[in-house]
């Protein structure tokens, strides 16, 4: 039993807790705090430079809070140096134990490992495919697919104002193969690896196909008008792949990467038709037509020197047709010819 | 005694024309004419896809009704096959047998007797070759525009070159006074002008050989009558208060004159050649019953 003297309250064992960074003495800061705060720091730099790299977002100039740190730290430097260490960091102790209220969790010892863990956990399995457009004016579609789920596309266009694109990716640290499809270039499977993932140049990384102009026949423009469906296939051993399908459209088809109606393609459609003793109300309705390309792109992989078919059906019956192979980069032109039909 | 032969001729006249009344109001009636239509052009047939019999039927029944409105001559019904001449119009290419990349569409005209062709000719432009490129359009667009072709579309090809050569009667009484020919049928019924132009294609017996011959008349009576130095028979009661033509040259009437005379010469078919439509004629309805399905009675 415990005896007690008067009636003076037993003393207590525990005491106010005071701020575990900070020493009694104002201003002394607790040894180590300095040393976890760079690694912190360290850890979120190297934290932004992932994001940014991989999925272009991030503290977009590391030097302004590095200056205006450094700034701060010099100007208290040079304060004590002037009035006293002591009486500086009296001034500025309120300010500092704010800092360290919000600060502090962060960088304890447990959180800094935890912090560590996921970032490493994450520049380990989220990566980026990051594909950059050839040309300012050239709008494409871009499509990528892990080759062990083909099924789950990613897509998206680049051109005009926004000549890049990040696709956020899943990959293990031993790379994962993705398939990248873009329209009018040649597709190609590349291995994408941690954390810095992969970086696809149009043009250079997939080479450029030849884009294919489908013209159809007079009689294949009337049809059209009344509903026609075109089918784009691609011959194979053995069958044909249907590439894409498309109707409501009384004109010419694009068929990979748009390229531009040059005079030298009109004078020459002109010249045909002329010699086919086409009237000159036609030779112009025709050349209207025709200078209205719809842009179609494939939703397959296309190589050189693949075999380009293109079918107008009416009722499932064809009524015009015509063939390209994929060879070149030049814009391939193709009139579609009619199909007796009886 | 001349006054009782007057008197008795003039009863006799009167009993035959009350015999012949149930003749004059039991009128023959033009020979019918099937219409038909057919599209022999694929971008056409295609266009229409499963609808297509019904396009054609529909484009059938538009012909029939415009060239019923024009043309008194003959009777129209649309999609009859029993009938033995059928106007049938095809929509093809204007240059058949030609491989034109921006071909013209049109209908051409046949005149098929019992499934035989007689005569064909290209007859209404749908779409020039400046428009081949144009879409076909939906039924009632197809339709609305056909419907705009036919309403301006001249019937004159059709009616000369075809239609004149379906036979309207063989019912024809040759006459001597005046020289001519009397037709079973009246203004009303084939709403006919006067100076509508036929052919009488009729059989002369001369010298115990028979000669056919092709004569052209003109319409100059809407009203036959007998004179009444004819004593009306009642062989004369179907031609009464009907056609009657005269040929247009004088000396063929002087022919004609002695043919009849002498008892020599048969009719066989009537044709028009120049049809001067009445525009104010009040067309009766077409009694199945006494069109004639197989052409000229």
């Amino acid at each position: 039993m415990v005896p007690v003297i008067g009636n003076e309250p037993a003393p207590t064992t525990t005491e106010p807790k005071k701020p575990a960074q900070v020493n009694e003495r104002a201003g002394a800061v607790q040894p180590g705090v300095i040393s976890r705060i760079i690694v912190f720091i360290g850890l979120a730099a190297v934290a932004d430079l992932w994001a940014n790299h991989n999925f272009g977002f991030g503290v977009r100039n590391l030097a302004v809070p590095a200056g205006l740190a450094a700034a701060v730290g010099a100007v208290i430097k040079l304060a004590g140096t002037v009035f006293g260490e002591s009486s500086v960091q009296t001034a500025i102790s309120p300010f500092r134990n704010l800092a360290m209220r919000f600060v502090g969790p962060l960088i304890t010892v447990p959180a800094l490992a935890w912090f560590a863990v996921l970032l490493t956990a994450a520049a380990a399995t989220i990566s980026s495919v990051t594909v950059f457009a050839e040309g300012e004016s050239d709008r494409t579609t871009i499509r990528i697919a892990a080759l062990d789920r083909p099924d789950a596309t990613d897509s998206a266009t680049v051109g005009d104002d926004r000549q890049m694109k990040h696709f956020l990716v899943t990959t293990t640290p031993f790379g994962r193969l993705f398939r990248v499809a873009a329209t009018g270039y040649v597709t190609e499977s590349f291995t994408v690896y941690p954390p810095m993932g992969r970086r696809i140049r149009l043009g250079s990384d997939l080479a450029v196909l030849p884009p294919v102009l489908f013209r159809p026949s007079t009689q294949g423009l009337s049809f059209l008008h009344d509903g026609a469906v075109l089918l784009i296939l691609r011959a194979r051993a053995g069958g044909q792949d249907t590439l894409v399908t498309d109707s409501g459209h009384a004109g010419s088809f694009w068929f990979g990467r748009p390229g531009p109606i040059t005079a030298a393609m009109e004078s020459d459609w002109t010249n045909e038709l002329k010699a086919m003793s086409a009237p000159e109300a036609l030779i112009a309705d025709h050349i209207l037509k025709w200078k209205k390309a719809r842009p179609l792109s494939s939703r397959l992989g296309l190589r050189p020197g693949d075999q380009l078919r293109a079918e107008l059906l009416v009722n499932g019956t064809l009524v015009c047709e015509g063939e390209a192979i994929l060879s070149g980069s030049s814009p391939i032109d193709v009139r579609m010819t009619d199909v007796a039909v009886r | 005694m001349t006054t009782q032969l007057t008197v008795v001729s003039r009863i006799t006249a009167l009993a035959l024309t009350l015999a012949v009344l149930p003749g004059l109001t039991a009128a023959q009636s033009p020979p019918a004419v099937g219409v038909r239509v057919e599209f022999l052009a694929s971008r056409y047939r295609l266009a229409f896809g499963t609808r297509l019999e019904l396009v054609q039927t529909a484009v059938a029944d538009s012909f029939a009704a415009r060239l019923k409105d024009q043309i008194g001559f003959v009777r129209f019904r649309a999609r009859d096959p029993s009938i033995e001449h059928q106007l049938v119009f095809l929509l093809d290419q204007s240059n058949r047998g030609t491989n034109d990349p921006f071909p013209e569409y049109g209908f051409w005209a046949r005149l098929e007797k019992a499934g035989t062709q007689v005569t064909e000719l290209y007859w209404l432009p749908l779409r020039p070759r400046e428009l081949s490129s144009r879409g076909v359009g939906t039924e009632q667009e197809f339709l609305g525009e056909l419907a705009t072709k036919l309403a301006h579309a001249d019937l004159r090809l059709v009616r000369e070159s075809l239609l004149s050569r379906v036979p309207i009667t063989k019912q024809v009484l040759p006459w001597s006074d005046p020289p001519g020919w009397a037709l079973s049928l009246g203004s009303d019924s084939l709403c006919m002008k006067t100076s509508s132009v036929l052919q009488i294609s009729s059989q002369l017996r001369r010298n115990g050989m028979t000669l056919d011959r092709e004569d052209t008349a003109r319409v100059v009576s809407i009203d036959f009558r007998i004179s009444g130095a004819t004593t009306p028979s009642p062989d004369h009661a179907p031609f009464l208060h009907k056609l009657f033509s005269e040929p247009t040259t004088p000396n063929r009437k002087a022919e004609l004159l002695t043919e009849v005379r002498g008892r020599n010469v048969v009719v066989k078919e009537v044709f028009v050649l120049n049809y001067q439509r009445d525009p104010g004629c009040r067309r009766r309805p077409l009694d199945p019953a006494t069109a004639n399905p197989g052409g000229a009675q």
